[in-house]
């Protein structure tokens, strides 16, 4: 499949690269932007959007387009961009301009400030996107294009519905998503991951497809496997690309280089078992397979956790700096402080406690947990109050609580413990290559990274220390 | 950032902005950026140093500006003059001044720069590796963003 793959890509890139791209162009707080002209099905002028309680911040509401129900999204709410006010409905003014995109047969309204023009732009001038050119996330940019002396960012507006959603939109949206306007050949990743793997189909899937690339496949390993029998490692491939589209659609969980080896492991051998790649359509079924897909309730570290980085722990001199990432309200901050410190007491430590959830953070410093059990050593770190347990203040004053977001750069220094536990996976394929190779750059020989047993790092890089309900590697 | 600086900031600019133009503001949602952004055509700047590094950016437009001045100074103005530039300021001034002092009492010891306005069209902000926490404040006079960005001295 993967030769099939480039040959199809090549294919497919000479003719975008001599193709002119037709685009919608339209204004959002001043700036340009673009959309292809493929996924636009009309531009219409609206208003009064039917309110929905409980929907995402930038959800205007749904909309009634001649008796088809379509979600109405506002880009400027997406975006953090200002919205200019409108008056109460009185003048032609004050309906909001709105281009309805369509991806296969499913329709998503959204929201800009002024609709502008159609207009094409050669495929070749249009440029990869900086990250410091624009005040909206890379992630939905497909490029620039320079066209009249003006500048227009060309959105990739299938991951609005695919990734802002977090699967609440269905429709295939994952197989576009991440794709560039050579994306063509659209298939419904949700509806056919059962489907009995037609080995002629010739679907690319770009989350998978660039898996591929990053990731040391074991393609003759499990191609000689007796068990996978009768099933060729083709077939079991493309079973296995639809099944991660699936994933990243319907649980948010995209495979990435740490998390590769395990689904695919657990993949095959529910192939091998029953003969059939899995036909799943909820979380649920998901997670029968893969128990990790569903995120974990937050706890304090249990006993094997606190053994198990304590007898790790070096006699280290001077700064111990430690990083916990993805830390919510700092139950694993606390934890691992404490660990670190009933090895060492003299340790010279400082924790960085770092998530992007304000709320979670916001209670980090000073959390009270309802019940620790006795035998948990951690209870020698706290205070018992009569709303729960305190951690002691020699225990608080180590942890520093950052809002923080992991995708953003960090001024922090180089750590010696990093706690990265099942979270790199529950974001798309090119943030989580970003967030690694952050997290990467912020160790040095011997420091140590805490992850899910799920998640393998390269060993060419790290070896493994621990290994039990999650493990712990040294990079060399 | 650490979430102890982020009340303090939050607070201040309400409670300052609620007394000194006697309305009532709405709160935006906070959230983080690291990429650049265009500034709205009024900034000021303030700086902080000591046991931290980084700003604080006022951003608004214009319009916002001159609105603020006028009421702030009790008659109507409508140029960018030194009278509304000073005005401005000062509110900055006022801001981060009141949210220093109250990390101060939290045991946060910060010192605050003098603030510079920057004033024009169509100006961006650029700093790579920094991200910034924005507040949202919404005025009948306009938006103003407030955008903090500090880290840590290690």
């Amino acid at each position: 499949m993967n030769n099939r793959n480039t040959e199809l890509n090549t294919e497919q890139t000479d003719a975008i690269e001599n193709s002119e791209l037709k685009m919608i162009t339209f204004s959002l707080a001043g700036k340009d932007y673009g959309i292809d002209i493929m996924q636009v099905k009309e531009i219409s002028r609206m208003l009064d959007f039917t309110y929905i309680p409980n929907a995402p911040y930038y959800v205007r509401g749904v909309y009634n387009l001649r008796g088809e129900i379509i979600s109405v999204i506002d880009l400027r709410l997406l975006f953090h961009l200002p919205v200019p006010e409108k008056e109460e409905a009185s003048s032609d003014e004050d309906v909001e301009n709105l281009i309805v995109l369509q991806f296969g047969d499913y329709y998503l309204g959204v929201v800009v400030d002024r609709v502008d023009k159609v207009c094409s732009v050669a495929m070749s001038e249009v440029q990869a996107a900086h990250p410091l050119f624009s005040d909206i996330s890379i992630k939905y940019i497909n490029g620039l294009a320079h066209l009249d002396d003006r500048l227009y960012i060309l959105l990739n507006v299938s991951l609005l519905a695919e990734n802002e959603a977090g699967g609440r939109f269905t429709s295939g949206m994952e197989s576009i998503a991440g794709g560039t306007f050579s994306s063509a050949p659209v298939t419904s990743a949700i509806s056919s991951p059962s489907a009995a793997a037609p080995v002629g189909t010739s679907e690319t899937v770009p989350a998978a497809a660039d898996l591929a690339e990053t990731t040391a496949v074991p393609a003759e390993e499990s191609g000689t496997a007796s068990a996978s029998g009768a099933l060729s490692e083709t077939a079991l491939r493309e079973m296995f690309d639809r099944f991660t589209s699936g994933l990243a659609a319907v649980c948010g969980f995209y495979v990435n280089e740490w998390s590769y080896e395990t689904v695919y492991d657990l993949f095959r051998r529910y192939v091998e078992e029953n003969g059939s790649a899995p036909d799943f359509h909820t979380a649920d079924e998901y997670s029968r397979i893969l128990p990790f897909v569903l995120e974990e309730e937050e706890s304090v570290w249990s006993a094997e956790y606190f053994d198990a980085v304590k007898s790790l722990l070096p006699d280290s001199s001077g700064t111990f700096n430690a990083w916990c990432s993805w830390c919510g309200y700092g139950y694993s901050a606390y934890s691992l402080a404490a660990a670190l410190l009933s090895g060492n007491e003299n340790l010279n430590l400082r924790v960085w406690a770092t998530d992007d959830d304000l709320l979670k953070i916001s209670m980090g410093p000073n959390l009270t947990v309802q019940n620790i059990s006795p035998d948990n050593p951690i209870i020698d770190f706290t205070e018992e109050t009569k709303n729960g347990f305190k951690f002691k203040k020699n225990l608080a004053e180590k942890i520093l609580f950052e809002y923080h977001s992991i995708e953003n750069g960090n001024p922090f220094p180089k750590m010696k413990f990093i706690v990265a536990k099942g979270k790199t996976s529950f974001y798309n394929n090119d943030t989580s290559k970003k967030i690694i190779s952050e997290l990467y750059a912020k160790t040095e020989k011997n420091s140590y990274i805490l992850v899910a047993d799920y998640e393998t790092l390269p060993e060419s890089e790290f070896r493994l220390v621990y290994s039990g309900s999650m493990k712990i590697y040294q990079r060399i | 950032m650490r979430v102890e600086y982020i009340n303090p900031f939050v607070e201040a600019a309400f409670n300052t902005i609620k007394t000194v133009l006697g309305v009532d503001i709405v709160r935006g949602k906070l959230y983080l950026k690291d990429t650049s952004q265009p500034v709205l055509g009024v900034a000021v700047l303030v700086g902080l140093a000591g046991d931290v590094e980084g700003r604080v950016i006022f951003d608004m437009e214009k319009t916002t500006a001159l609105k603020i001045a006028s009421d702030m100074n009790g008659e109507t103005l409508t140029e960018m003059d030194e009278l509304v530039k000073a005005t401005i300021m000062e509110l900055a001034n006022m801001i981060t001044g009141t949210a220093v002092t109250r990390l101060q009492d939290l045991g946060f010891s910060f010192d605050l720069t003098p603030p510079v306005l920057f004033s024009g069209e169509k100006m961006e902000l650029a700093n790579t590796g920094v991200e910034a926490l924005i507040v949202p404040v919404d005025l009948p006079q306009g938006r103003l963003e407030i955008n903090v960005a500090i880290r840590e001295r290690i």
